[in-house]
């Protein structure tokens, strides 16, 4: 049974530990994973279901540790088992993100009198959802997680060169947004 | 203005301003857990992977089916005559053809039916 001092375990003798059906061990992956997998859901998919699709995507690596061969990769591949959750709720989610899109597009007109009033977090996630599903991804695992753009290309099961592309065209389409709404980046 | 420092403001904006997720449930990581222990039963986690099992069966059967294949060849092979044993063949080889070739026509007299002696009777 692990304990809290054994936090500075690396994530390769946790999965091994993990198994080995040690659920303390997964606990202790939970605790260093949870925040960044709920960030990237949260910007993937929105606020709705998001505690579901979290514990939907630690029961899944869970159950797909055991196929796990290469433990230094536990990452990379919980980010892709967070990138298959999102796409799998997506058509769920299409229509909530349609009317968030026309939410988004309303309001900038509504508060275009005084832009200094507009919250800068709203815009940034107005952005976001304003992207298409892949770019969204590109820019959140790259630019918000820090995910190198090849293991980007492991995650999401394409060529690196289409990580680039998507990344400039997403950063274009988010620039030009919050351009328009009249932040000067 | 540089596209790559358009770039680098355009992330520093995103990273500052970009919206945090709600906190979570109190429960959801002993939800979690509780989860994994009645639904996710991963015992038959066994340290050597089906895969892993698969490669080495089909490794050894085709090592083995070489080294069938490399020994039947050897064994099959005509092995070459001493020469002790090639005189002894080509002394047989001799004396079977001289005595094919000089046989006395005598001995095979046998072979010829014999005529029915008619004549003799009258």
């Amino acid at each position: 049974m692990l304990t809290e001092p054994n936090t500075n375990l690396s994530d390769t003798e946790l999965v091994k530990c993990c198994q080995t059906n040690n659920r303390a061990a997964f606990r202790l992956l939970y605790r260093r994973y949870q925040r960044r997998v709920r960030s990237t859901l949260y910007q993937l998919c929105g606020e709705s279901m998001l505690d579901d699709l979290v514990q939907e995507v630690f029961f899944r690596a869970w159950k797909g540790l055991p196929k796990l061969r290469k433990p230094k990769t536990f990452s990379t591949w919980l980010y892709r088992i967070c990138w298959n959750v999102a796409c799998d709720q997506r058509r769920a989610f299409a229509q909530l993100r349609e009317q968030k899109q026309i939410l988004a597009q309303q309001e900038p007109s509504l508060n275009s009198a005084d832009l200094n009033t507009m919250h800068y977090q709203q815009l940034v996630q107005q952005g976001l959802q304003a992207l298409t599903f892949e770019q969204r991804a590109v820019i959140v695992l790259h630019d918000l997680e820090d995910v190198p753009q090849k293991e980007i290309a492991h995650i999401l099961d394409i060529p690196t060169g289409t990580v680039k592309s998507r990344l400039f065209h997403g950063r274009k389409a988010l620039r030009d947004f919050l351009e328009k709404q009249g932040v000067v980046l | 203005m540089s596209h790559h420092s358009s770039d680098e403001r355009l992330v520093q904006f995103i990273r500052e301003h970009h919206p945090s997720p709600p906190s979570p449930k109190e429960n959801i990581e002993d939800t979690l857990i509780a989860q994994i222990e009645t639904e996710a039963q991963p015992t038959n986690v066994t340290p050597f992977p089906r895969r892993r099992y698969q490669g080495w069966v089909f490794g050894s059967a085709i090592a083995a089916s070489v080294l069938l294949l490399f020994t039947s060849v050897r064994f099959l092979q005509p092995s070459s005559l001493s020469p002790q044993e090639t005189a002894e063949l080509e002394a047989f080889l001799i004396e079977n053809w001289e005595a094919v070739t000089m046989a006395d026509p005598a001995e095979t007299s046998w072979f010829i039916p014999e005529q029915p002696k008619s004549s003799n009777r009258r």
